[in-house]
C-alpha cells in the first residue's frame, strides 16, 4: 500500500480477500464466473419475480381470491428458496472481485438498499404477526401492510437498478470524478500537501 | 424412514413410473438442448447463412437503433426495465408451474391460479419484447452473429406459442391427470430457462 494514502478498514479488508488466489481463479474463470453471474441474474425470477407477486397481493392487486396466509406459507418459501440462491452467487461475485466492487458507487447503493429492504422485511413479520386473521382474505389489506409491501416492490426495483448498474464504469475511482463521487465511493485521496 | 434393502429398487421404480411425465420433459429439454448447442459451436448464425447481415444493418441504421447506441445512459436504461419485465414474467411463470407441479399454491385450482399470473405474465411479456426491440436494434450488427441471440428468439416464439396454446388450455381444463400436468410444467419451466439463459449469453458471446 503506497504510504501516502490512508486505507479504510473495507479497503484493506478487501485487498486481503483480493490476495486470494480463488479469488483471481473466479476473476479470470472463463466459464465459472459467467455461470455464477448467469445464475445470479436468473434467479431474479425465482426471488423477486415470485416476491413480487406476494406484494401485489398485499397491495390488493393481484390474487384477491387468495389468503394472504396461503401466499405467506405457499408461495413466500420459494422466493426465499431463490434468495438464498442470490445471496451464495452474490458472495462469489464479490468474492471475485472485492477491490473493485467496494469501491464501486452503486454496490455501495445496492448494500445501502439491501438493508432498508432488511428493516422492511423485518417490519411486514411484525405487522402481519400482529392482527392478520383480521384482514387475511380481504381482497385490499389496511393501509400499513400496503405501505409495506409497495415498499419492497420499489426497494427490490432499486436493488435490480443499482445490480446492473454497477457493470459500468462511469464513476469509478481514478477517473475524473467530483468530490461527491470521490466520497461515495471512497476513493483513495492523495493526502500529500 | 428404516426400510430393508431390497426395498429401494421397488421405492425407486415407482417414484420413476409416478414421474414418468415430468421425467419425459426433462428427456424432451435435453433433446432441444442437444439439437441447439453442437449447432453453435460450429459454423455460421442463420443471420450469416441466410444473408441477412445488410437486412440487420438496415434495421439498426432507424432512429431507434442510433438513438439508443448514441444516448448514453438509454442503453443500460432500456436493459433495467428488461430485467423488470424479466422478474413479473419469471416470477409468474414460476407460480403457475409449480402449482401444475403439484406443490405452490395448492388450495386454489390450477385455473384460479391462472386467473391470477395471466395479467401479469403478459404485462412481463410485453415489457420485455418492448424493451427488447430497441436494445436489438442497437446492436444488430453483434446480433447478427451471435448464436446465443438467434437461440433466445428461436426458444422466445416456442415458449410464448407453447404457454398460450399447451400450458394454459392443460390449466383451465378439468380432469388432466397429475402426470400430465408435472410434464406441461417442467417443458414450461425448460423453455422459459432456456429463453432467459440464452439471452444472458448473448452478452458472454461474440
Amino acid at each position: 500500500m503506497d504510504s501516502r494514502y490512508e486505507p479504510s478498514l473495507v479497503h484493506s479488508f478487501t485487498a486481503w480477500l483480493d490476495s486470494h488466489a480463488w479469488s483471481t481463479a473466479l476473476h479470470e474463470s472463463l466459464w465459472v464466473w459467467p455461470l455464477v453471474e448467469s445464475t445470479h441474474v436468473l434467479t431474479v425470477t425465482l426471488f423477486v419475480g415470485v416476491l413480487v407477486l406476494v406484494d401485489l397481493r398485499l397491495l390488493g392487486v393481484a390474487f384477491k381470491d387468495t389468503p394472504v396466509s396461503a401466499m405467506t406459507a405457499r408461495v413466500l418459501p420459494w422466493s426465499i428458496a431463490g434468495f438464498c440462491v442470490m445471496v451464495v452467487t452474490g458472495l462469489l461475485l464479490f468474492y471475485a472481485n472485492p477491490v473493485h466492487l467496494a469501491h464501486n458507487v452503486w454496490f455501495r447503493l445496492k448494500v445501502v438498499l439491501l438493508v432498508v429492504a432488511a428493516v422492511n422485511a423485518w417490519a411486514f413479520h411484525r405487522r402481519v404477526s400482529r392482527d392478520r386473521e383480521r384482514w387475511d382474505s380481504r381482497p385490499r389489506p389496511p393501509v400499513s401492510v400496503r405501505l409495506v409491501a409497495a415498499t419492497s416492490v420499489s426497494v427490490w426495483a432499486g436493488v435490480i437498478l443499482a445490480g446492473r448498474m454497477i457493470a459500468y464504469n462511469w464513476f469509478e475511482c481514478g477517473r475524473d470524478q467530483s468530490a461527491f463521487i470521490l466520497w461515495a465511493a471512497g476513493c483513495a485521496v492523495d493526502l500529500t500537501p | 424412514m428404516n426400510l430393508p434393502a431390497a426395498e429401494w429398487p421397488e421405492l425407486v421404480g415407482r417414484w420413476i413410473v409416478g414421474h414418468r411425465c415430468a421425467l419425459g420433459g426433462v428427456v424432451l429439454m435435453a433433446v432441444l438442448w442437444w439439437l441447439l448447442l453442437p449447432w453453435k459451436s460450429n459454423g455460421a448464425t442463420w443471420c450469416e447463412a441466410l444473408g441477412w447481415a445488410d437486412f440487420y444493418r438496415t434495421m439498426g441504421d432507424g432512429s431507434i437503433g442510433q438513438a439508443v447506441g448514441s444516448v448514453l445512459w438509454l442503453f443500460p436504461a432500456i436493459q433495467i426495465v428488461h430485467l423488470f419485465g424479466l422478474a413479473l414474467l419469471g416470477g409468474s411463470v414460476i407460480v403457475m408451474d409449480l402449482r401444475l407441479l403439484g406443490v405452490g399454491l395448492t388450495g386454489a385450482t390450477p385455473a384460479r391460479v391462472l386467473a391470477n399470473t395471466r395479467p401479469w405474465f403478459i404485462a412481463g411479456v410485453v415489457v420485455m419484447i418492448a424493451t427488447g426491440i430497441p436494445l436489438f436494434l442497437s446492436l444488430t450488427n453483434k446480433c447478427c452473429f451471435n448464436h446465443s441471440f438467434e437461440v433466445k428468439i428461436a426458444t422466445l416464439f416456442l415458449a410464448v406459442l407453447y404457454t398460450l396454446a399447451v400450458r394454459d388450455r392443460v390449466a383451465v381444463r378439468e380432469g388432466i391427470s397429475m402426470c400430465a400436468m408435472q410434464g406441461v410444467a417442467v417443458l414450461s419451466l425448460g423453455l422459459w430457462f432456456t429463453v432467459a439463459a440464452a439471452g444472458r449469453w448473448i452478452g458472454f458471446s461474440g
